[in-house]
């Protein structure tokens, strides 16, 4: 297989090397192609690994490579950056322009891209995020879903390889935050665009292909969903969450029922209790 | 509310004037401020606001708007009319009351120049009616562009503008939202003697420099990013491109600006 | 007894404009003294606008807002005690503090009060106390403090001036699981300690249905339904179309009812979930 990103063994402090590492020797990699999302409370480090994959922080021991290129040699900066973009938080402070299509045409405007081409892939990133009929709004007129979707247009005009996404839906209400989710899965699923996810809301994790959980800057479990959520008093102990049909599946287990192990979804969680029913 | 403000004030259209290339309005902007003060005589001055009305309407902008855009700036043009009324004394005395003397002079400047005022914002504001400001900040980028050679931040420049318009109303939003907070708390901004007033505007003026700097660093990050190292080697998707309609803009202000100075001439 | 009242509560933004919007639209509901109330819509429900009508941040458009037995509206000097009796908490609060000390900043509600050192000294103490911040960093600047601690510092600025009604609107945005199971617990012992009103806006079903007694639920305007938690939830098809989310619990039992299992339509939290389905089984004896 195709290993897209690759951290190996970083470890990384905001103060000195060796002092209050918010990274302790981490290693993951992810291929081309998948969706991954990262968990772990406040402060676990997990924003800070995002960072390293693209190149705003550099491993004080270790490495990572993006599309076999190293983050440390400055040469490969912009080459880094136009691969995999990165999707942050608050919607507003990552829009620049004062309309829409011209904040998405901002990457491709730094790399210097012909004008028709950056316009044909403006509308075409606009259009993959079903934003292309707001391209003349002022980013203030939207909502939050909806500038969160102009900045992973601004990304996706790029035409990356990877989006790294830094909670992207933890300031909006359901309905952004279920936007921007079928934007991401869409994108995965058919341009194949490599996802890394990091996020509050296990719901989220559930969707993806694979989970991480991160905590005091090491990674203490790697695996599908389902083996991850399946693991009810790890993720507790993490401060962690697992979805409502897992809790209650592994709750009636506990009192001595028979339920399967790796419930996920409301329909396997229906189905399990219906067997159990009779 | 702070909300209801207006800022920007940009109206999108499709009339001649907004398809025009925004370099060569700021220009003609110019040209038509330098028409105004040559202007020597009524007649003149005349054509000056025939031709800002006419390309107002041909803009399609609800002329109402003048009104708006005049608004603000009565008190100066009011400033000025007395000025000019009250100390010109050269002329022909028209009448005097106490050390008050009026001369026909004095009313004549006072006209020109309340005249020139009017006219000139009435130009200027239809500059940004029908110009977004990204565009304007991009005519004046390329315009200045010249200056780069003097190492002028030409580029840096246009770039803060472009930001600060972005935010604008995103700081106007937060800083409702903090007097909100602070107002739920018992602060009252608006009572006492000048320094209780600064002092009670404390508690929304640190939140909001903390939140800037937050919102500054963040945005620092997103742009690099997004590829953003200065403007060496960036290019532009919309192309400012001269078309036939600007050279018809043009034309139409170069004979308004040969009549102005034709009528300079013939009627002394 | 009714603490807050609102009657055909109207409020119409951009009035004059042709951006007009009626943002509430003859809301009469009722507020009782001690109770937990969750407020739950989407975005531009009117839940926002609704809430800063209690404390007089917003005047209405036609109606009467009645808090604690007074219309205020119109008396400046009773705007001002209703303000302080009515506490409310914005969303990201952290991002309104200010004050060179925590201590300082939770004290700015109750020195606006005219209350004496004394009493503000205690508030301070009682109100740190309530949630859960350690007195060592009192002294310590309101910027030093971690996400967490400074949400609960800002929510300590309000509890300081001590309000009859505690308003916070989407307390717990932002915050990971811990964090918000920390701050939903930190508003029900402050409703155990205190015995005062509270009402809590929210996205989330799951954490409304935690904590609530009763939930108002608003859509475009106007009061969608009011009623206890099981009957608010088992309407829980007619809350998806308005947009709302409903518990994943909910759905799960809306599933196996629709299998035929005649099981309750009100379920709402695991725990509830759980016990339910136990004692099915064992009705059935299947251990």
């Amino acid at each position: 297989m195709n290993v897209f990103l690759d951290a190996d063994n970083i470890s990384f402090s905001y103060e000195k090397a060796g002092v209050n590492d918010v990274l302790k020797g981490v290693s993951l990699s992810v291929e081309k192609g998948e969706f991954v999302a990262v968990l772990g409370h406040n402060g676990s480090g997990k924003s800070t690994l995002a960072k390293h994959f693209n190149a705003i922080n550099i491993p004080d021991s270790g490495s990572v490579k993006v599309n076999g290129m190293d983050t440390g040699d400055e040469k490969n900066l912009l080459d880094i950056r136009s691969c995999t973009g990165m999707v942050f938080q608050n919607p507003d402070n990552q829009i620049v322009a004062t309309i829409v299509e011209e904040d998405a045409a901002f990457a491709l405007e730094n790399l210097g891209v012909e004008p028709k081409e950056i316009r044909r892939r403006v509308d075409e990133a606009l259009k993959a995020v079903d934003m292309y009929d707001y391209r003349m709004y002022a980013p203030h007129k939207l909502s939050g879903g909806q500038k969160q979707r102009v900045a992973i247009a601004g990304i996706l005009a790029m035409d990356p390889d990877c989006i790294l996404l830094d909670e992207p839906t933890a300031m909006l209400d359901p309905r952004g935050r279920s936007e921007v989710m079928s934007t991401i899965k869409k994108l995965n699923k058919e341009r194949e665009v490599t996802i890394v996810l990091i996020t509050h809301y296990m719901d989220e994790a559930a969707q993806a292909q694979r989970v991480v959980v991160i905590d005091e800057g090491e990674i203490m479990i790697d695996g599908t969903p389902k083996q991850i959520f399946s693991q009810v008093e790890t993720m507790k102990n993490l401060g962690l969450d697992v979805p409502q049909a897992t809790e209650l599946a592994w709750r009636l287990r506990k009192a001595g029922f028979e339920m399967p192990k790796d419930i996920l979804t409301e329909d396997e969680c229906a189905k399990a209790i219906s067997r159990l029913l009779g | 509310m702070l909300k209801d403000i207006t800022l920007g004030q940009y109206f999108p259209g499709d009339s001649v004037i907004h398809k025009m290339d925004a370099r060569v309005k700021l220009l003609l902007t110019i040209a038509f401020i330098i028409m105004l003060f040559a202007a020597k005589n009524m007649y003149s001055l005349l054509v000056g606001v025939v031709f800002a009305l006419l390309s107002f309407a041909i803009s399609k902008i609800p002329f109402s708007m003048i009104r708006t855009s005049l608004k603000p700036i009565v008190p100066i043009v009011i400033f000025t009319a007395l000025l000019n009324i009250l100390f010109v004394s050269t002329g022909e005395e028209l009448f005097s009351i106490w050390v008050i003397t009026i001369t026909d002079e004095g009313l004549d400047t006072a006209v020109y120049m309340v005249v020139r005022i009017v006219c000139l914002i009435i130009g200027s504001s239809l500059l940004t009616y029908t110009t977004s400001p990204i565009d304007l900040t991009d005519a004046i980028e390329r315009l200045l562009r010249p200056l780069k050679k003097i190492k002028v931040p030409v580029h840096e420049l246009a770039m803060m503008m472009t930001i600060a318009l972005r935010f604008i109303p995103t700081l106007i939003e937060e800083t409702d939202k903090i007097m909100s907070a602070q107002k739920a708390r018992g602060s009252e901004l608006d009572t006492g003697n000048l320094k209780q007033k600064v002092k009670s505007m404390l508690p929304i003026v640190i939140p909001l420099f903390v939140s800037s700097f937050r919102r500054a660093e963040e945005l620092a990050t997103a742009m690099e990013c997004r590829c953003y190292h200065g403007g060496e080697g960036r290019t532009k998707m919309k192309q400012l491109t001269l078309t036939y309609r600007d050279l018809s803009g043009s034309i139409y202000t170069a004979i308004f600006i040969a009549a102005v100075v034709a009528l300079n001439i013939i009627i002394k | 007894m009714s603490v807050i009242q609102t009657q055909e509560l109207t409020y119409i933004y951009g009035e004059n404009t042709p951006f007009k919007k009626t943002a509430l639209d003859k809301v009469s509901i009722e507020i009782n003294d001690g109770e937990i109330v969750g407020i739950i819509g989407h975005t531009g429900s009117g839940k926002s606008t609704l809430i800063q009508h209690f404390n007089g941040l917003l005047k209405p458009s036609s109606g009467k807002v009645i808090v604690d037995g007074e219309d205020f509206i119109e008396d400046k000097e009773k705007l001002r005690t209703v303000r302080f009796k009515v506490g409310l908490v914005f969303q990201y609060p952290e991002y309104q503090l200010f004050e060179e000390t925590v201590y300082k900043d939770i004290g700015y509600g109750p020195k606006n009060m005219g209350l004496d050192e004394g009493e503000i000294d205690r508030r301070i103490h009682s109100a740190a106390k309530l949630v859960g911040l350690d007195e060592a960093l009192l002294e310590k600047s309101p910027f030093e403090l971690s996400g967490g601690q400074k949400r609960r510092a800002a929510i300590a600025g309000v509890m300081a001036m001590e309000p009859k009604v505690l308003i916070l609107d989407e307390p717990a945005s932002g915050l990971d699981p811990q964090g918000r199971d920390r701050i939903f617990e930190m508003i029900k012992s402050y409703h155990e300690q205190k015995k005062n009103a509270v009402l809590v806006v929210s996205h989330s079903m799951e954490d409304i249905a935690k904590i609530a007694d009763r939930i108002l639920v608003m859509n475009e305007g106007k009061v969608f339904c009011f009623d206890t938690p099981p009957k608010v939830f088992s309407r829980s098809e007619e809350l998806e179309q308005i947009g709302l989310s409903t518990p994943q619990v909910t759905r799960i039992f809306r599933k196996l009812n629709e299998m035929g299992y005649n099981l309750p339509q009100d379920v709402y939290t695991v725990k509830y979930a759980e016990k339910v389905l136990k004692e099915r089984l064992l009705e059935k004896g299947k251990v």
